[in-house]
């Protein structure tokens, strides 16, 4: 493995890590620099992978609260179902 | 249980969610029920006060109805008297900001209990909402020999009655299907009558009880409430726990040590030399690696509290210590969230919701930060396992088990003191001091159930793993490239990381920090220690194997800083730990719950100045004897 692609993989790990070092300093700025850099890939001249990719890292909004999922305590409760986690479905199956 | 919602038509189910609130007095279930309904985990106990916010989840009835549930805090009645009975309060009368009024009421009320339960049930059908009234833990009372003739019961009030088992896979199946057929409202009450009076007609006609409280619990409650015994017990109790998370977890904390030792090896071994091998050997798992290491630990702590909290001890113990809290400025009611902070101080400065007077809730948050929370624990244990003998005091207590002891003392002696002191602070203001009375409901004693254990410590390891993973890491890797670039040009003399950047903020942090005898290495891991407290021990790691000239000493920092620093450092930095403000997260949470910048400039303020003095007293005085 050269050096050059070391630096590379380096790169790759040291920056994300970066981005969410300053997400637990300052959790606002990073949201406002995921919120630009997604808005800029969801401009509607850039190609659809890139769209989608603006699409996914595009901030959602949340509650505030011990249920926020702040992740910064050990004994902090788990977060409040979220519209995406599956429903308890208590209803009896239908009969074939 | 969590069956496929696929394979139903979709069809079926309805577009509006019937919105429904669990609510009740504190420690009657509402939580367990909640978790029961809609497959979430929220924190359960068996004391009154964990859930302090409203909590929300969904379930699809069997009808196919779409049903929102809202946990909602305990209350006693809608004359709130603290912030999570206000919370209750404003729902239940639609009066809440965000939230709607909800379609129907489900109070849950302790079967054991009817006596105290009973009075709020009516008050809340004064509300004139469509009401279900569940008879919780049905089943103790059942093995009380209590006898509930819920037909009667449910005529007399005029709305539906089921009894529930919160804690059984099948326990709520009556509960659900009344939900789904959504009960018409109570008749209308008086509003002017007497709740006490028809309580007790009430449990007249439909309660018969063969006495008021549990055998066991008067039994043990002679013993355990004792003012002697009793204080002689709770010391015991903490005493046994700090000795067992020193000794016990150690030979699982070697385990993984020479794991991680093995796989840092492994690794070096298959990468080139180069950038990427120093960031996986000396980054990732010399840092990373290092703080997974006390796991053990903090799952031995977490099991004597998950114990203690469901065992129904902690009440008893807030009522053994009120007056001691009292006379320092706190209040009984301030021992369960203190208790909370030994594991994090953000649920426990969130707990002080449940003390009504506006000034123990703030005595209380501003103290809580000094209990030693498990963040610590890894930069306690790593310091006292290098620099504290391992031997046996009296033939059978551990010495370093003792000094973790007294580190804990150390945290909750100083709260005392600073709340004692913020007592005669506001008495030479001339504020009035006010003492309330402790009322407090004592819940029977429950066994712990092994498997609600082992869930709790599950999850406890999950979160831990998930920090490791996540801001552990991060952070980590940050400081690898930090104290790895810019690199030292050729020629340079000394180790590569003093021209490194984090080498050069290390050094001009020195000039602050020399006078508490910490060196450069340590001024570095603090910066990073502000977003968790066991990042300085990841971050030390680090610097450390990239100072290092040796595998062996990159893979291994307790011998190193055990070689490298002076007894009086180490006292120095275990004094600071005990006092630091040195969590971002703690004092974001006070700033919220007070609404005050001033309250955590306050916090942050006096807790540096005390770290910085404690340690300057410690360092100085260990090197004048040194």
């Amino acid at each position: 493995m050269n050096d050059a692609l070391q630096y590379l993989i380096v790169a790759l790990i040291v920056i994300p890590s970066a981005f969410y070092a300053v997400g637990v300093f300052s959790p606002q700025t990073r949201r406002r620099v995921q919120r630009s850099a997604a808005l800029w890939l969801l401009k509607a001249q850039h190609p659809a992978k890139l769209r989608q990719f603006g699409l996914r890292i595009l901030p959602v909004e949340q509650a505030k609260g011990c249920g926020a999922g702040c992740s910064d305590c050990n004994n902090c409760a788990p977060p409040a179902q979220s519209p995406e986690q599956p429903l308890l479905d208590l209803r009896t199956p239908p009969r074939r | 249980m969590n069956a496929p919602a696929a394979s139903f038509p979709p069809t079926a189910i309805t577009a509006t969610p019937l919105s429904i609130a669990l609510v009740g007095n504190p420690n009657c279930g509402k939580t367990a029920l909640f978790n029961r309904l809609t497959g979430s985990r929220q924190k359960v106990a068996n004391y009154a006060g964990v859930t302090v916010e409203r909590k929300e989840g969904r379930f699809l009835a069997p009808s196919g109805r779409l049903v929102r549930v809202l946990d909602l805090p305990g209350a006693y009645s809608l004359n709130a008297t603290s912030a999570d009975e206000a919370i209750t309060r404003d729902v239940c009368l639609g009066q809440h900001a965000v939230e709607a009024r909800p379609d129907l009421l489900v109070c849950v009320a302790d079967a054991t209990n009817l006596r105290l339960h009973l009075r709020f049930v009516l008050e809340l059908m004064r509300i004139g909402r469509p009401m279900v009234l569940a008879l919780n833990m049905s089943d103790a009372a059942a093995r009380r020999g209590i006898t509930i003739d819920r037909e009667k019961l449910s005529r007399a009030l005029g709305i539906p009655i089921v009894s529930t088992v919160a804690v059984q896979r099948n326990g709520v199946h009556d509960l659900i299907a009344q939900i789904d057929s959504v009960p018409p409202p109570p008749p209308v009450m008086a509003p002017d009558g007497n709740l006490h009076a028809e309580v007790r007609r009430l449990l007249a006609e439909c309660v018969r009880m063969p006495r008021h409280t549990a055998a066991i619990d008067d039994t043990l409650d002679r013993v355990v409430l004792h003012p002697v015994w009793g204080l002689a017990i709770l010391a015991v109790l903490m005493f046994v726990m700090f000795q067992a998370v020193f000794t016990g977890a150690r030979p699982f904390m070697d385990g993984i040590g020479n794991a991680m030792q093995v796989l840092g090896d492994w690794l070096g071994a298959a990468l080139p030399a180069g950038p990427l091998r120093s960031l996986v050997q000396d980054g990732i798992v010399a840092g990373a690696g290092t703080v997974i290491t006390f796991l053990p630990q903090i799952l031995l702590l977490f099991l004597f509290i998950l114990v203690l909290e469901e065992s129904g001890y902690l009440p008893r113990a807030a009522f053994l210590l009120d007056r001691l809290m009292v006379g320092a400025g706190l209040t009984g009611r301030s021992f369960i969230p203190l208790l909370s902070s030994f594991a994090c101080a953000i649920p426990g400065i969130m707990a002080t919701r449940t003390i009504q007077d506006r000034r123990d809730r703030l005595a209380t948050i501003l103290v809580a930060p000094l209990m030693t929370c498990s963040a610590r624990l890894p930069v306690y244990t790593l310091l006292i396992a290098a620099f504290i003998a391992d031997r046996k005091v009296w033939g059978f207590l551990s010495l370093q088990g003792l000094v973790l002891f007294a580190l804990y003392a150390a945290g909750i002696v100083s709260a005392l003191a600073v709340s004692y002191t913020m007592k005669l602070w506001r008495r030479r203001r001339g504020h009035e001091i006010e003492e309330h009375a402790l009322l407090l409901e004592l819940p029977s004693y429950r066994m712990p159930h092994a498997f609600d254990i082992a869930i709790g410590l599950w999850e406890r390891s999950w979160m831990f793993l998930r920090r490791v993973g996540t801001v552990i890491l991060s952070l980590t890797v940050v400081l690898w490239f930090l104290s790895s670039f810019p690199a030292a040009p050729a020629g340079f003399i000394g180790p590569a990381i003093d021209y490194s950047l984090a080498g050069r903020i290390g050094h001009a942090m020195q000039y602050v920090f020399a006078p508490i005898g910490f060196n450069w290495q340590i001024c570095i891991a603090l910066i990073p220690g502000l977003a968790a407290r066991e990042v300085a021990v990841s971050s030390l790691a680090t610097v450390y194997a990239l100072s290092a000239n040796s595998d062996q000493a990159a893979s291994q920092l307790q011998p190193l800083i055990a070689a490298q620093w002076p007894l009086a450092t180490a006292l120095s930095l275990l004094a600071w730990y005990v006092f630091a403000p040195q969590c971002l997260s703690t004092l974001a949470v006070i700033r919220r719950e007070t609404n005050s910048i001033k309250t955590m400039a306050l916090a942050a303020g006096y807790l540096f100045a005390l770290a910085y003095l404690a340690s300057l007293i410690t360092y100085q005085i260990a090197h004048a004897l040194a």
